[in-house]
């Protein structure tokens, strides 16, 4: 342009040479400008994923296994990306030599390619999230440390699938009793239906025929059409069909009803002897070191972080031992509860020789209580004071300690007298005999109240023993997976994996943003595809080439970062 | 574009391309393939080292790192052609490269060292090693004992004030790199 204006005017001034532009093309020189605020970008997220794994407590970042991730997974994707570098290379060069179709060729396998990188992105997503793997609560199931809180969170996961059970065994009970008070309804059907004999249903219809008023004869129609629709319904009622539906209700109880049963018993089972033994002892003990012990075990069956076959073998090591542990245990409370059961037999053997003393006495006392009613009878008439007399014996007793009432009687039977004075004796022998009855019953009792402690700690003990085999089970030495979540996939308890939380924050950023990158190339690549590619979409395919290179610069760093530091 | 608008300028540029590009061809970028799956295999076989991972981490980390140097190297100089492009490479790509190291550099005092600074509360909640039962394990010894042995060591680091850089290396995280 300058040049020109210069030669227009003509006023032969010094010739100025002047530099266009950079000697490269607009675009280019702008995807640089964008690749350059790129390499910032990734700097950043790279950056502060290094300073967030090594600035972390020791000892506690996930290593890939631990949070299931495979390296050779990541492999393949390195080298499907370093592929897809060449080909969209080879797809340049093909255009610069007017290969259009060799290009077109190259950049479809380029999109194939970047096409199988998100694919396999995505199943490693899908893994992650199978196993609670996720940036941030409340769906992640990652706890940094063995804490009340980390069992609390195992305790609610519990209760929700047992929630989830109840709900299912009453679903199942209910269509099971819906079936039998079908059986029911059918069975009245036909044993009503039976009593409607011929005879009624001709009367009936002559009644109609008699009836004069219309509305009287209307409700003998009704009624007729009632008897005529039980006795058909009645009638359809087969042996067979109410048999079917005993046959269906038994079908659940044989077919359905057990494995909800045997999922729910399980599930108790867990409750019980996984965490509430934690619980009472992170309740119960006074040495926070045995505390805190007791919840790293219970993470250690759910989620142990093994990485060698010798710390597998350890832990089994240390449930063998657990379980020798709570034999003696069970084996000492035995020798206890045997102790006091005989303590308890001796005094009820006591008990036994108290009532021995106390039960021909009360005989007795009953046999004077019974003359006195006898003698009192022409006296009811008398004032209230004197059936009250009667009424109860204790009473007796207590009147004797008032001798003023026996004097206000206007004729004193002296026999009356003789007998409240010997009930009164009697009552004083009893009254001690009673007391130590009373107090032999009570210590019974207390013993019995201790027995029942005894009793329940021994299932607890028992329980938890029982299931030390299947932790033993599931941490499947040896094999590849370990702890009850991978023993069983559906339990999904929450785990204890050490800064997993802040792994799987920079893990999706650093990977999520990685992968936005990949599916906007795949587009740019569908655009591309769009057009001829010959020497004069050079430009436009150098350019694509360069971001999709830089897609593939980032993935080099983070492919050691994420899989194999 | 400069070269509809600079019709003068097209024949040096277009010639320049193709003396920079002419001798590449197929064989040049096979070779970066090739040399860019060696390396791959490199860092996976040093990431898979169980005897370098567990005596010196650090020498592992610094080979995988320097090998993705070199891959990420190969890939700007070759496919990305900058090795036949003019100098503004140099203004687009050494400021961008420092500034990212300053952004890490920058990251390392708050971020990377912030344990160091942890309140003795914070360690109460901050994340702890898994303890394994083969560091207590002593045979024949009695159980309960034992039991005490191997919790007390998954106490430590929660039971209070970390001191003063002792809490970069406890005893405990020796066997933690699987």
């Amino acid at each position: 342009m300058a040049d020109h204006a210069h030669n227009d005017h003509g006023h032969g001034h010094l010739k100025l040479e002047y530099q266009p532009s950079l000697p490269l093309n607009n675009g280019k020189l702008f995807l640089w400008l964008f690749l350059s605020t790129e390499i910032m970008f990734f700097a950043g997220l790279i950056g502060t994923y290094i300073v967030l794994r090594f600035g972390a407590p020791p000892g506690t970042w996930p290593t890939p296994h631990d949070v299931h991730l495979v390296e050779t997974i990541g492999a393949i994707n390195t080298f499907v990306l370093i592929l897809s570098s060449v080909t969209i290379v080879l797809a340049l060069e093909a255009a610069r030599h007017e290969q259009a179709a060799l290009a077109k060729g190259w950049m479809l396998v380029t999109f194939l390619l970047g096409s199988v990188f998100l694919g396999i992105k995505a199943y490693e997503y899908k893994e992650k999230f199978a196993h609670g793997i996720y940036p941030a609560k409340p769906r992640s199931l990652m706890h940094d440390r063995a804490n009340i809180y980390y069992v609390q969170a195992v305790r609610s996961n519990f209760a929700d699938k047992r929630a989830v059970a109840e709900a299912e065994k009453a679903k199942i009970e209910k269509e099971k009793q819906a079936l039998l008070d079908e059986h029911v309804v059918q069975t009245d059907l036909r044993e009503q239906s039976r009593t409607i004999t011929d005879q009624q249903l001709a009367d009936l219809q002559k009644q109609i025929a008699a009836a004069t008023d219309p509305d009287a004869k209307q409700n003998l129609q009704t009624q007729l059409d009632e008897l005529r629709d039980v006795r058909q319904k009645g009638a359809a009622v087969t042996d067979e069909g109410l048999q079917a539906l005993l046959d269906r209700a038994k079908k659940i109880d044989d077919e359905q009803l057990p494995p909800v049963l045997a999922h729910l018993k399980e599930i108790v089972n867990y409750q019980t002897y996984l965490v509430q033994w934690t619980e009472l002892i992170a309740a119960k003990s006074d040495d926070p070191i045995v505390r805190n012990g007791a919840m790293e075990k219970l993470a250690e069956a759910i989620y142990p972080l093994h990485h060698t076959r010798e710390q597998q073998e350890a832990y089994v090591a240390s449930l063998d031992r657990e379980a020798r542990d709570l034999e003696i245990q069970i084996a000492q409370n035995q020798q206890q509860r045997s102790g006091i059961e005989a303590e308890r037999k001796t005094l009820a053997g006591d008990l036994t020789g108290v009532e021995a003393q106390i039960e021909p006495l009360e005989a007795e006392k009953a046999n004077l209580d019974r003359q006195l009613k006898e003698l009192q009878k022409p006296a009811e008439v008398k004032p209230a004071a004197a059936s009250a007399n009667v009424a109860d014996p204790q009473f007796v007793a207590v009147q004797e300690t008032q001798p003023a009432q026996p004097a206000t009687e206007p004729k004193p039977d002296s026999q009356v007298e003789r007998l409240t004075a010997e009930i009164a004796a009697l009552d004083g022998q009893i009254a001690p005999l009673a007391e130590m009855r009373k107090a032999i019953q009570v210590k019974i009792g207390q013993i019995d109240e201790g027995l029942a402690a005894m009793a329940a700690g021994v299932d607890m003990l028992t329980g938890r023993m029982n299931i030390l085999p299947l932790l033993k089970e599931a941490e499947n030495v040896g094999g590849d997976h370990h702890g009850l979540n991978a023993h069983d996939p559906n339990l999904m308890l929450p785990m204890k994996i050490p800064s997993g939380n802040m792994w799987a924050s920079t893990y999706f950023l650093l990977t999520g943003f990685h992968a936005i990158h990949v599916a906007v190339g795949l587009i740019v690549f569908a655009v591309v595809l769009l057009y001829r590619l010959d020497s004069r979409r050079a430009n436009m395919l150098e350019n694509t080439g360069l971001y999709w290179h830089f897609v593939d610069l980032v993935w080099i760093f983070l492919f050691p970062l994420l899989y194999l530091f | 574009m400069a070269d509809h608008a600079h019709p003068i300028e097209d024949p040096e540029l277009e010639a320049d391309i193709h003396e920079h590009h002419a001798p590449g061809g197929l064989t040049k970028y096979l070779a970066v393939f090739v040399a860019l799956c060696v390396l791959t295999g490199i860092s996976y076989a040093v990431g898979n080292s169980q005897a370098l991972r567990e005596n010196s981490p650090g020498v592992m980390w610094a080979m995988m790192m320097a090998v993705s140097c070199l891959k990420a190297l190969l890939v700007i100089l070759c496919f990305m052609h900058l090795w036949w492009e003019a100098n503004w490479k140099y203004v687009l790509t050494i400021p961008a490269s420092l500034m990212s190291l300053f952004l890490l550099l920058m990251l390392v005092p708050d971020i990377g060292r912030r344990i160091e600074k942890y309140a003795e509360e914070r360690w109460f909640h901050a994340p702890i090693p898994q303890i394994h039962h083969a560091h207590d394990h002593a045979p024949g010894e009695g159980a309960s004992h034992d039991d005490h042995a191997h919790q007390s060591a998954s106490h430590e680091p929660a039971s209070g004030a970390p001191p003063a850089g002792g809490h970069r290396e406890p005893a405990s995280t020796a066997g933690q790199d699987r």
